[in-house]
């Protein structure tokens, strides 16, 4: 095999990658750093996707598509977390609870978005700004998943800064382990709650929207990508962003080069390389392993 | 209620409700009920991981589809007369697999836990799709051949309400023995079980094996009801909708996981056939179910039963 | 000869040495209490000596055999139980229940998957027997999370001694009691101890407990065993009164 091929496979499998990380890392936030099982995660991407797609209909402007997409998804994420959601948290077997809840927003949402856009698959096409290509030596590159790249180095940095290096950051971190201490110290918990279950919703739009023009909208999708999005964060270690990028990478590749050598099983690949984490690291890659609890 | 009241009376429904069925001339009616004690004894079995252990596994179809599969494959290979002998190899097969998988996924805690039983069956999923010369792939198995005297309906259901009535009554006793009583304690403080000098992770080992069995048991009988299964017994779609019928009955009484079964296949058999909005309905079902009754549909009913109750024994709210 | 005997025993949390070099000998059929200010090491000594964690170093005896970082399912068999400073409980289940799984457990019932659970006569009659030493009887129907906190603590014990020990150790058995229920507590300890013959050592914050019933009383600051003896060496031992009775009123 040819060293351009590898090369190109690379690439290709880094945007895939890059994708997927671009989802799972809503679901970091919401699942690994506040605790909170989004099962529907995958749906918010969706929604995000249709959107955009509504958006771009009536402006014609991919930016304003994700704009509509992220605030949408986002908007949506919010209710349900004040309506839904935050009603539940504290109740005995919360964790199942939780997943059957945001079950139901997945089967919800997914006859919704049926029953206004129709069961057959969308299209939209990237940004003009965006449609060329680069070519470094051998190698061709089409500029929109160099700028998907990009975005997702953009989000893993910001929300390392964020998270441990502001006030709201550790405020974040805090607000689910240690709720009552975070509450008597004047803040507004179920507030931050909310506001981060809608950031990362909105996250989860937003990478819908960017994976429109490279994948097609249609109903379902949320489903296929959710697996996949938690299989990142669970290697990954829960709420770490940076070992959700190694995932999303290894995951990427994974599949990449997996369907050179094995095309018939790549499909299963991700699962795979998840039970072979587990199964060496309990609590995914880059999990501190906590002491025993107290007693 | 009284505890013991409730467990007689609620024995009593399942053999009169289900043994009556017998009578029934209605094919239409009979086969649902088919499907209910099917699914029901595996609702109530993945209970067993479930409401009694506090083992949420996300992964159970895999039992589910394993025993249709052996079921399935045997009998269709070597003919009718070999699906009983099929039948009893299941439980034998599936409890060496829970075996394995639960040595390895047993170690992890909680979500983890969740993830990679998930993780497994997705695995196995794939796998039948994929190796399609050994399993037919997606296009699954038809026309699986049972022994002439199962033939029908009627028979097939008398068979399976047999069978599965009598794992219904070893699940029950596991339920109230001391293992029983111990899988609770893992659930509610699993570091004072260790306390009591037991190795919880054996007992959880135990319980995932059995479990397991009896859900290969039910996905045994279900190869034999239409004669046709899928992949999709797998997925874990599957397994999310027996998590959703034992919430939706009452995961903390032993018999609440087959109501809310029957309540699920009832409401799809109605109303099912007159949406194709079905899944939204679920859904909506599910948050009614988990916002205003998470104790499901047992307690509900039991809280009522309190209310009527109210100048007995207070202590008596078992 | 002594039934529990510490030589040397260290641990670590990080930077923070909780246990040093920690030796005693405890003798079969003493009611000890072990003393000191919080956050001295006392839960960590208990936890190291019933196997919950494991020391970094030295060694831990009981009854002349090496237990050292043993399990705590082998400690328990061999008789060397522990109650809790939060009272643990299965709280969903009636007191019944919490001290039949102790039952179940110290009998070897636990894996029999088909047995109805009263078919085993010996079980319940320990059940009942322990309910009735201990005054739980008329509660055998509550669940654990209906008993008063006194009650939680005494239901705690209950199941420790269920496991018939040989060693039992109890963590702040009178934590967070109102005044009757320490009384109360402490004529219970008493009891327990000249009834069952049963070598106890239990940490405590209340001195008027300690000094009331303890044949012995050992002193933990910040990890080291400062002083061993009876009340009255001990209310006359300087380090102690330097370390730790010093801004404490007696």
């Amino acid at each position: 095999m040819s060293f351009d091929v590898l090369i190109s496979q690379f690439l290709g499998g880094l945007s895939v990658a890059m994708l997927l990380f671009l989802v799972a890392s809503g679901l970091t936030l919401i699942f690994g750093v506040a605790k909170v099982f989004n099962f529907a995660h995958g749906s918010f991407y969706m929604l995000g996707a249709y959107f955009s797609f509504q958006a771009i209909n009536l402006f014609n402007n991919f930016w304003i598509g994700a704009l509509a997409g992220a605030i949408g998804a986002g908007l949506i994420g919010m209710v349900l977390e004040i309506c839904f959601i935050r009603r539940i948290s504290g109740r005995e077997e919360e964790g199942a609870f939780q997943i059957l809840l945001t079950y139901a927003f997945i089967l919800i949402i997914d006859d919704g978005v049926k029953f206004i856009w129709g069961p057959a698959y969308k299209t939209i096409s990237k940004p003009e700004s965006l449609a060329g290509a680069l070519t470094v030596g051998p190698v061709t590159i089409p500029t929109y998943n160099l700028f998907i790249i990009l975005l997702g180095l953009v989000i893993v940095v910001t929300a390392w800064y964020v998270l441990s290096r502001t006030r709201m950051g550790k405020i974040i971190q805090a607000a689910s382990t240690d709720t009552q201490m975070v509450g008597m110290l004047g803040v507004n918990v179920s507030l931050v709650m909310s506001l981060l279950f809608g950031v990362a919703t909105a996250m989860g739009g937003l990478a819908g929207a960017m994976a429109a023009p490279l994948r097609t909208i249609a109903p379902g999708t949320g489903v296929e990508i959710i697996i996949d999005s938690l299989i990142v964060v669970v290697i990954g270690g829960l709420g770490n962003f940076w070992g959700a990028l190694f995932a999303a990478i290894l995951i990427g590749e994974v599949n990449a080069f997996g369907i050179l050598w094995l095309p018939q099983w790549a499909s299963l690949l991700s699962f795979a390389v998840m039970i072979v984490v587990l199964i060496f690291k309990s609590k995914g890659l880059f999990t501190r392993e906590q002491g025993r609890k107290k007693i | 209620m009284n505890h013991r009241l409730e467990t007689t009376a609620l024995w009593s429904a399942y053999v009169l409700l289900f043994g009556g069925m017998i009578f029934v001339k209605n094919e239409h009616a009979i086969h649902i009920a088919a499907q209910i004690v099917i699914l029901g004894l595996f609702a109530i079995s993945f209970n067993i991981l479930f409401g009694n252990t506090g083992l949420l596994s996300f992964g159970q179809a895999l039992f589910y589809g394993l025993g249709a599969y052996v079921t399935g494959m045997i009998a269709k290979k070597f003919g009718g007369d070999h699906f009983l002998w099929a039948l009893l190899l299941v439980p034998l097969v599936a409890m060496a697999v829970a075996l394995v998988l639960g040595a390895l996924s047993l170690r992890l805690s909680d979500v983890y836990f969740t993830m990679l039983t998930l993780a497994f069956a997705q695995l196995v999923w794939g796998i039948t799709i994929k190796w399609y010369d050994f399993t037919s792939g997606d296009d699954g198995i038809q026309a699986i051949p049972k022994p002439e005297f199962l033939a029908g309906g009627l028979h097939y259901y008398v068979f399976a309400f047999l069978v599965v009535t009598v794992c219904l009554y070893l699940l029950w006793r596991l339920h109230r023995s001391p293992f029983g009583t111990i899988l609770k304690g893992i659930r509610q403080n699993p570091t004072r079980v260790n306390f009591l000098g037991l190795n919880v992770f054996r007992h959880k080992l135990l319980a995932y094996v059995i479990s397991s069995c009896f859900t290969a048991i039910a996905g045994g009988l279900y190869a034999g009801l239409d004669g046709s299964i899928h992949p999709d017994m797998f997925v874990w779609t599957m397994s999310g909708g027996i998590i959703l019928m034992t919430i939706l009955g009452g995961m903390r009484s032993f018999f609440g996981p087959i109501i809310g079964v029957a309540v699920f296949v009832l409401l799809e058999d109605v109303v099912g056939r007159s949406t194709q909005y079905w899944s939204f309905f679920i859904g909506a079902i599910m948050i009614v179910v988990v916002m205003l009754f998470p104790k499901g549909i047992v307690g509900v009913s039991r809280q009522f039963a309190g209310l009527f109750a109210k100048k007995g024994d207070p202590l008596e709210h078992s | 000869m002594s039934i529990l005997e510490l030589t040397n025993v260290n641990k670590h949390f990080g930077g923070l040495h909780v246990s040093k070099r920690i030796s005693m000998a405890i003798p079969e059929g003493e009611l000890s209490a072990i003393i000191g200010p919080n956050g001295a090491g006392k839960t960590t000594l208990f936890n190291q000596v019933t196997g919950y964690i494991t020391p970094d170093s030295g060694s831990i005896h009981f009854n002349g055999v090496d237990v050292t970082g043993m399990k705590p399912e082998r400690l328990v068999k061999m008789g060397v139980v522990r109650a809790f400073q939060v009272a643990s409980l299965f709280y969903d289940e009636t007191v019944y229940d919490n001290i039949f799984m102790a039952a179940v457990a110290f009998h070897g019932k636990n894996w029999n998957v088909l047995a109805s659970k009263d078919s085993y006569q010996e079980v319940d009659e320990q059940c009942q027997s322990i309910m009735t030493k201990l005054g739980l009887r008329n509660k055998a129907k509550l669940k654990a999370f209906e008993l008063s906190h006194g009650d939680q603590k005494v239901l705690d014990i209950a199941i420790a001694l269920t496991m018939q020990p040989k060693l039992l150790l109890l963590d702040e058995p009178t934590a967070g009691m109102s005044p009757d229920e320490r009384v109360n507590m402490t004529q219970l300890i008493k009891a327990i101890h000249r009834e069952f013959k049963l070598t106890t050592v239990f940490v405590e914050h209340d001195m008027d407990m300690v000094f009331g019933i303890a044949d012995v009383i050992r002193v933990l600051v910040q990890g080291e065993l400062i002083a061993e003896g009876n009340a009255e060496e001990i209310q006359k031992n300087l380090a102690v009164i330097d370390a730790y009775l010093g801004h404490e009123v007696l």
